[in-house]
């Protein structure tokens, strides 16, 4: 069992945009901590900017952000600012120490005529910190500290819970949309391939003539298109050589032939009758004859191939016709049992000498393969318009291919025997060209204890 | 077909050296002329019975010569003798007015019984009956009747002494006759024409008892209607 390449085109599209889209949530955790600094910054310095008159009040400090027009992340976060003072001697927090020391890298921020601001990062044991520093019209050393961890920590959680709790709503229809444009794709990659699929599937296997111009979609089919084609082509050139080789050869050989025939008829004539000569001229007569039907069945294949085989279509009466063959089985070779079970009134419009030479060689066969004290069933029966015309027979035993290979030209389906028997496998490549011409089939089945039937029906 | 004038048409010698032999050992009269051109004059000028045409002739085409023919008001019989047997070909004479179509390889005799049939159809009525001499065959009630004897045959039987009388004294081979009665040309593997041709023999002898037959048996080669018993 095959997998559809549809459904693995879908799952791969499919499985690439949910990937993409994880991929999205895991580069957001990432890249939010980052951002979300970058905002504290530059709001920690907007703040002491506009409330750092206030500064070392605390109380007052808070106040004033919290009245402050500007919105933004922190403002919630007012009661985690350590504000620490040069002036003051009691330190609020030990936290302060670390930045009076010399070595802070503070860099300048803003520096107006009456205050200065100046910005730094410092990491301590306990947390990372940003601080702003602040120099009024004192000149006091006075700084404000946020802890970066804490504070960044607690807005990603509020982003990311806003976000979770959006996802329930919000994935059903990315996924939908995910699957829409996965339909999509999936569409426009098959599109081409379903172009050259429509146009290879009206290709006719017996004259490779294709009923739909195959014709590339796209420039990355172009390769794929013309190696088909000139595949195609010299398919058609090459079976068609094969096939005027055989009509031509099969033309050719009836001069000779005629030669050959129309003298030995003309001395078994002049010799005396029951003579040996005569009796061994009639033997060569015979053989001719058999080059004849093999010539004959090498021409009618190659009109076969060619779209040549012409049936005279007549409606006849298919029950009289097998009745009458089951007759003359019976008296052709008593070594062998023949019976009929033929259901009357089978009509069917078919080229009666065609059908007659298909059922011949199947009857043919049947003989020439049957094993010692053998027997041949003749059976017709109709359900509707469906007619089922079997002949079946004991074998000897049978290749495993027989069934695949039965009507291929030239097989023989045991080579050291069928040499001993007449032909070259042609029969039944041409019974089955017969029923294609009639748009019935004929197959043939392999049951246990080698028991053959060959079934023509009137459906393709 | 004894006074018969045939003119034959043929650019191969060989083919045409045996025809013409086989021809005239049944009395007919065989003038041979190796290509189209020369043909069509010779059919143009002298009154020939029948007119046995190749098609693939040198000079010209075998069916152009017939399309000439039939043009200029010839409506004498014409049978075609063809390598080509595709249905296509067999249609094509008949349109430009072939009488016949024989395709290669052929029996001489065929041929023969063709001519007979054909000149015969145009001299005489389509009769229900053939007969040889003592021999009587009723087409339409499978009648036989011969030195007395009235009798029945089967469709086979009948169709087989049919056969063997479109040549009276001409040897048929097995194959022959199952190919013309049975329409098979595989062989069987039977002996199904000397159970027929026996079975014959019996309802022919059924009533005098005598061992005299229509039929002889040739050994090892087949068999032919035996003129002498009919004489």
């Amino acid at each position: 069992m095959k997998l559809s390449f549809k459904l693995v085109l879908f799952i791969n599209v499919f499985i690439s945009a949910v990937v993409i889209i994880i991929a999205n949530r895991f580069a957001i955790n990432i890249f939010l901590p980052l951002q979300i600094k970058e905002q504290l910054k530059i709001e920690l310095i907007a703040y002491v900017e506009e409330c750092g008159e206030f500064l070392p009040d605390k109380e007052g400090f808070q106040s004033c952000i919290r009245s402050s027009k500007k919105m933004s992340l922190i403002k919630g976060f007012t009661g985690r600012y350590v504000v620490c003072s040069e002036k003051m001697n009691v330190v609020e927090n030990a936290i302060c120490n670390p930045f009076f020391s010399k070595e802070v890298p503070w860099s300048s921020v803003q520096n107006i005529s009456n205050k200065e601001i100046q910005y730094t990062e410092i990491e301590t044991i306990e947390a990372q910190w940003m601080a702003a520093n602040f120099y009024g019209s004192t000149k006091e050393r006075t700084f404000v500290l946020l802890s970066i961890d804490e504070v960044s920590l607690e807005v990603s959680r509020m982003l990311r819970a806003y976000r979770d709790k959006n996802t329930v709503y919000v994935l059903p229809i990315i996924l939908l949309l995910i699957f829409m444009m996965t339909w999509h794709i999936f569409n426009v990659a098959m599109r081409p391939i379903r172009e050259i699929n429509k146009s290879i599937t009206t290709l006719d296997f017996k004259t490779f003539e294709i009923k739909t111009a195959l014709v590339a979609p796209y420039k990355e089919f172009l390769n794929i298109v013309d190696s088909f084609e000139s595949l195609r082509l010299r398919l058609i050139q090459s079976f068609e050589k094969a096939r005027r080789f055989a009509s031509d050869a099969s033309h050719e050989l009836r001069t000779p032939l005629t030669i050959l025939r129309g003298n030995a008829e003309a001395l078994i004539k002049d010799l005396a009758n029951g003579s040996d000569e005569q009796i061994r001229m009639q033997m060569v007569v015979s053989e001719i004859d058999r080059l004849v039907t093999i010539t004959q069945k090498l021409l009618w294949l190659s009109r076969a191939d060619a779209n040549k085989l012409q049936p005279v279509f007549q409606e006849i009466n298919l029950s009289d016709v097998m009745g009458q063959w089951v007759l003359d089985a019976q008296t052709f070779n008593t070594n062998i049992k023949v019976t009929g079970e033929i259901q009357p009134k089978v009509m069917w419009k078919c080229d009666p000498d065609l059908i007659h030479q298909l059922i011949g060689n199947l009857y043919d066969n049947a003989v020439k393969y049957n094993v010692a004290k053998g027997w041949i069933h003749f059976q017709l029966r109709q359900d509707d318009h469906r007619f089922y015309l079997s002949i079946e027979n004991p074998s000897s035993p049978l290749p495993a291919d027989f069934e695949k290979q039965a009507f291929d030209r030239f097989y023989r389906a045991d080579d050291a025997r069928s040499r001993s028997i007449d032909g070259l496998g042609l029969g039944l490549s041409l019974c089955q060209e017969i029923a294609a011409v009639h748009e019935a089939r004929l197959d043939v089945k392999v049951y246990d204890e080698g028991i053959v039937i060959f079934t023509l029906t009137n459906i393709t | 077909m004894d006074g018969i004038k045939v003119l034959l048409i043929e650019d191969e010698l060989k083919i045409a050296e045996f025809v013409t032999k086989g021809l005239m050992a049944t009395g007919a009269e065989v003038t041979h002329v190796t290509d189209g051109a020369t043909g069509l004059k010779v059919a143009l000028e002298d009154a020939h019975d029948v007119l046995v045409l190749d098609i693939m002739l040198p000079a010209m085409n075998g069916l152009d010569v017939m399309r000439e023919l039939r043009q200029s008001g010839n409506l004498r019989p014409i049978i075609i003798l063809s390598a080509k047997v595709d249905l296509e070909d067999r249609l094509e004479s008949s349109q430009k007015g072939a009488n016949d179509y024989l395709p290669k390889p052929f029996y001489v005799e065929e041929l023969i019984a063709r001519i007979k049939s054909l000149t015969q159809r145009i001299s005489s009525d389509s009769s229900d009956e053939i007969v040889y001499k003592n021999l009587k065959l009723d087409l339409v009630s499978r009648r036989v009747d011969w030195q007395g004897i009235s009798t029945i045959l089967s469709p086979r039987e009948f169709s087989l002494l049919g056969y063997l009388m479109r040549s009276p004294g001409h040897i048929y081979s097995r194959q022959q006759i199952l190919k013309h009665v049975w329409a098979i040309d595989f062989d069987p593997e039977t002996n199904v024409v000397d159970v027929c041709v026996l079975r014959i023999k019996r309802k022919l002898n059924r009533k005098n008892g005598s061992l005299a037959s229509p039929i002889e048996s040739v050994r090892g080669v087949g068999y032919r209607l035996c003129i002498e018993e009919l004489e």
